[in-house]
């Protein structure tokens, strides 16, 4: 048996990049240091279904196998002909596999997003309003006394965020936990608000509201009401207190601000409150807690090819980018989509019934080697080598930090990125041929 | 009863994911609804006992459990996946983002069977392009 050390993991955005794989003939056995989520990553459940080869849905909806070659033709046949497609996804795959994709996108006119939109997208827009006062988590790990985590559940969804960046021992926190106070903001008990030092129990909807209490009493102005959003007034001031007097402090956040009614309003008050913390002396900083391994990777590569992180719209032949009007969820339940492409991501688990409901109705492709919610409503399936277990490639951490996923076992599949790169090669082929045929026409067509 | 519908992650519906979702354990793990012990009470349904949940979008059945992260007053909690995803509102307000959370819902206990994750999808109609 083979130990591989340091591997990074290819679920969340914590990235943990210690993990030992156990290989026994080309198949990963166990794994040491992953948490349960990661370790499901890495093992194959014998009962769970991965396809081996491409597959198109008949009428009768069975799952025939074809060739690669047919089902890349069919794929670029069906986005060739669309009208209005999307491209969707890019969480799950590696970052030179989603430069790739924005070019494929350019070449189709097509619109090009990812599972931000349907996670911190709001954080996106927000970043553009107010501003970016991130650390990494290397430095939340030596420096951090005060660690808030504001609608998010790390003990659930990011199970080793807390143990490699709170309880952790740091540089200047030699003890770890006991050195360190914790502010946990979530209407319930969470798992991670029952260890914390302070759970201020906001009801549900009104993170702005308290966002904006505790930027008042910060600037010294009194709360004029016994609890707000729930939150008793004297529990709000202690909070204040105890951020005011942190050497430094850093603030994570997820889904519970930026799915609930005020959305990207809600991280604009965060931000604006972490950059006002800075004049109380002590140093503060904020990161995203992203949920995929790379959706902060496709974030960075859309944005240095095309100037924007997401929702960008190629239909008129350069980048647009207007959420609300060129999202993923905006083209499908406004029924503008004629064709969905997806790789690195599972819509169809994901996107609420109104954007399935069109789902169904157009051709989707899904390069996807697992049995998910999204393949029982594709046309053509494709499975590719997994990135950081049969393929390599690049990830961004949720802090931004780069790291190469690794390649563990073999795997007779194409990876994410050289499917695309094929499929980019025949789109330009028939782009091609058809401006010589256009060409060809003007001049045989007889002068006006 | 009536309840505001909250989505999220939890660590066995992660496991249950990434594990295959044609399995029983992603039905185990994201097709089920965490109320607390006093909401199950006013509801009559006990661990395990399926209760339909409805709101203005849809309507879909799962199975109760009681939860371990106790929930403010009136707030249920569904984990994320094709089940609650049939009945959160869809509504983007102009910012390409669906509300995931605070969904305003009935639930009821119910004789109805859930579905596995195929046989949900299925609702949707999906027909074959070829």
């Amino acid at each position: 048996m083979e130990l591989i050390k340091n591997v990074p993991c290819p679920f969340c955005g914590t990235l943990c990049d210690d993990i030992i794989c156990k290989v026994e003939n080309n198949e990963i056995v166990g794994t040491m240091n992953a948490c349960r989520i990661g370790h499901s990553k890495f093992m194959h459940h014998k009962d769970a279904t991965l396809y081996k080869k491409p597959m198109i849905r008949k009428a009768n909806g069975e799952l025939v196998e074809v060739e690669i070659d047919e089902a890349i033709e069919k794929a670029v046949e069906i986005l060739v002909n669309a009208k209005r497609p999307i491209l969707y996804g890019w969480s799950s795959v590696s970052c030179e596999a989603d430069e790739v994709g924005v070019e494929l996108a350019e070449e189709l006119k097509a619109l090009i997003d990812n599972t931000a939109t349907v996670c911190h997208g709001p954080s996106l827009l927000a970043v553009h309003d107010t501003g970016y006062p991130v650390c990494t988590l290397g430095e939340v790990k030596n420096r951090a006394d005060v660690i808030i985590y504001w609608a998010c559940n790390p003990m659930h969804a990011h199970p080793r965020h807390m143990s490699r960046h709170y309880f952790s021992r740091g540089y200047f926190r030699e003890r770890g936990r006991p050195d360190r106070t914790l502010i946990v903001v979530d209407p319930r008990e969470s798992d991670t608000a029952k260890l914390a030092d302070i759970h201020l129990q906001v009801e549900p909807g009104k993170d702005y509201e308290l966002l904006d209490a505790i930027r008042a009493a910060m600037k010294g102005h009194k709360i004029l009401y016994e609890n707000v959003a729930g939150v008793p007034r004297d529990l709000i001031y202690q909070a204040v207190e105890l951020l005011k007097s942190a050497q430094f402090g850093n603030l994570f956040f997820g889904m519970g601000i930026t799915q609930t009614s005020a959305k990207n309003r809600n991280i604009d008050a965060g931000i604006c409150a972490i950059e006002e913390l800075n004049e109380y002396g002590g140093k503060f900083t904020l990161i995203p807690m992203r949920g995929h391994y790379n959706v902060n990777g496709f974030n960075h590569v859309c944005t240095w090819t095309t100037g924007y992180p997401f929702c960008v719209d190629f239909a008129t032949g350069y980048p647009r980018y207007n959420p609300g009007e060129t999202g993923t969820n905006d083209l499908l339940q406004n029924k503008e989509a004629d064709a969905m492409f997806v790789i690195g991501a599972d819509p169809g688990a994901h996107f609420p019934q109104r954007a399935l409901q069109r789902m169904v109705e157009i051709p989707v492709i899904a390069i996807e080697p697992h049995r998910t919610p999204t393949t029982e409503l594709a046309d053509i399936i494709i499975p590719p080598a997994q990135i950081g277990i049969s393929s390599e490639g690049t990830a961004y951490r949720m802090d931004g930090v780069c790291f190469t996923m690794k390649k563990i076992i073999d795997s007779d599949l194409l990876s994410d990125k050289e499917i695309l790169k094929r499929m980019l090669e025949r789109v330009k082929e028939i782009h091609a041929s058809e401006s010589k045929m256009e060409s060809v026409k003007e001049v045989t067509s007889p002068a006006k | 009863m009536k309840a505001i519908l909250n989505t999220g992650r939890t660590v066995w519906q992660g496991e249950a994911i990434e594990s295959g979702k044609d399995l029983q354990m992603y039905i185990d793990t994201a097709a089920i609804c965490h109320m607390n012990k006093d909401q199950m009470n006013a509801l009559g349904v006990k661990e395990g006992d399926t209760v339909k949940i409805t709101s203005k979008y849809g309507e879909v059945v799962v199975y109760a459990v009681e939860t371990a992260e106790t929930l403010p007053d009136g707030m249920v909690y569904v984990p994320m996946g094709p089940w609650c995803n049939h009945v959160v509102s869809p509504l983007l307000d102009s910012m390409a983002m669906p509300d995931f959370k605070d969904t305003k819902v009935e639930i009821m206990p119910t004789d109805e069977k859930v579905l596995d994750m195929p046989s949900l999808m299925k609702r949707y109609g999906k027909v074959g392009l070829y």
